[in-house]
């Protein structure tokens, strides 16, 4: 305390030396004044035609839609493979994330990052069969043949305990999502 | 003097909303409204009124296990209700879950961030006087105090009190706007308070007293916000709701979740049902990328 005082004095008595070393917080502007003023004000043209180049290099707002002609071998060199154009009879659905992808994510808990937890987003229609028919593809592939599962209804959400991010995207893509 | 200057602001809004478009005062200068551009197309559409509306042009089709809603379109042409056409409506938009959290959290928002608390205290050492002890720390027999505008007395300052104007706002979530429309959007529909006219434009008469036929006729309640693509509005209209309370003109850019549960009724232009479907479906479905540019910032330059 007893430093921190002094040098709060210390600094108060040197404050008018201060003053020759301040820094100019704004620009100091000196009016030119042009040697000719004729040649200084040169004719401008605007061109609406050239902005296509502006917007070649604007990001897109939007994900591309999925190719039709150009992609027909799936999957992608990435792994990428689009939905099936007409779904199974199932009562549900699982629409695609923004970039056309699954909606399958993976929660881990801090901070002890040791608990996983499977989400599944974008469900539609009976949230409930979806969670039996889940349940039954992932119990071979759990330890101990339970899986632990949580439905949110009205976020259209399932999260399963533990690191299932395979198996539930082959689920979905066998279904046609 | 607030109270006075709050009607006077509340009018120039209205205003604002309602410029009446009147080519007897001659040409629009270029430039007074971005969105003039969309007049020509609207008038034609507003003219081609046979035959019933069934189609829609989606950007982004609904796809998926919800089947889109259906609303009629109606023609404020006569004060019965006269049917122009069926519209289908995006389910991603009008059939969302009507999340009353979500709402609820829209309107907590839209009513603190304009709050100002200018309730204000002053401590002791705010206060005049209070310097001199009152009387001597012993031999009087009294409690020893040091002040006399110390917050243990009476017309003493205020210790930990309210300070000065204190503002209460901040930026919600874009995403949780965007889920605050759609679950009002939704339930509004689902309770049947949402209708959809083919344009203003076919209002025939700027006499109220027409409009409260029309909206005694309908069922339409007591308020009623109407909204257009523009953000300027046919005469009949504009003049027909001046001044009447409960009867609001405003354009797409100025829905909120607010003013749609404030009123009982919303009616919709079919122009501003295609940009307002169009606008949060493109939200959703926005790419979140960060763009490089945000972390450059100008060169400093040095003096």
């Amino acid at each position: 305390m007893d430093l921190l005082f002094r040098t709060a004095q210390s600094r108060s008595r040197v404050s008018p030396a201060f003053g020759l070393l301040r820094r100019h917080y704004w620009p100091v502007v000196e009016e030119k004044k042009p040697v000719n003023p004729e040649h200084t004000y040169i004719p401008v043209v605007e061109s609406a035609e050239d902005f296509k180049y502006v917007q070649k290099l604007l990001p897109p707002i939007v994900a591309p839609p999925v190719p039709v002609q150009s992609l027909m071998n799936y999957p992608t060199p990435s792994g990428w493979i689009p939905a099936a154009p007409a779904n199974s009879n199932a009562p549900y659905f699982v629409g695609r994330s923004r970039i056309h992808g699954l909606p399958v994510y993976m929660e881990v808990e801090k901070p002890s990052y040791t608990k996983k937890f499977t989400k599944i987003k974008k469900v539609q229609g009976d949230i409930w069969q979806f969670e039996k028919d889940l349940i039954d593809w992932l119990r071979p592939h759990s330890f101990d043949a339970l899986v632990a599962t949580q439905v949110s209804e009205v976020n259209r959400e399932v999260r399963i305990k533990g690191d299932y991010m395979e198996h539930v995207k082959q689920f979905l893509l066998e279904r046609g999502f | 003097m607030f109270g006075l200057i709050s009607p006077l602001l509340r009018s120039t809004v209205t205003k604002q909303w309602t410029k009446v478009l009147n080519p007897a005062q001659g040409p629009i200068p270029s430039g007074f409204l971005s969105s003039l551009g969309t007049i020509p197309s609207r008038l034609q559409s507003s003219e081609s009124k046979t035959g019933l509306i069934t189609e829609r042009n989606y950007r982004f089709p609904p796809s998926g296990f919800v089947p889109s809603r259906e609303a009629w379109v109606e023609s404020l042409e006569t004060i019965e209700d006269k049917k122009v056409g069926l519209v289908p409506l995006h389910p991603e938009v009008f059939a969302e879950f009507p999340r009353i959290d979500v709402i609820h959290t829209n309107i907590k928002w839209q009513t603190l961030y304009k709050h100002v608390d200018y309730s204000f205290a002053r401590t002791r050492a705010e206060m005049p006087g209070g310097g001199r002890k009152p009387w001597p720390q012993k031999k009087s027999g009294r409690a020893r105090h040091g002040s006399i505008r110390s917050p243990l007395w009476k017309g003493g300052g205020k210790a930990k009190g309210p300070r000065g104007p204190k503002t209460y706002f901040y930026l919600f979530h874009a995403d949780m706007r965007s889920k605050g429309l759609k679950a009002v959007l939704s339930a509004k529909l689902a309770q049947d308070d949402i209708h959809i006219v083919d344009s203003f434009e076919s209002l025939p008469s700027e006499d109220p007293k027409f409009l409260d036929a029309l909206t005694a006729k309908r069922n339409w309640g007591l308020s009623v916000l109407f909204v257009d693509d523009t953000d300027f509005m046919p005469k009949n209209i504009a003049l027909a709701c001046h001044r009447r309370p409960g009867f609001t003109l405003m354009p797409v850019y100025g829905l909120n979740c607010y003013s749609m549960l404030k009123h009982e009724t919303l009616v919709l232009t079919l122009a501003a049902l295609n940009k307002i479907e169009e606008r949060i479906l493109t939200f959703d479905r926005r790419l979140k990328i960060r763009d490089f540019r945000d972390n450059t910032r100008p060169p400093v330059k040095k003096i």
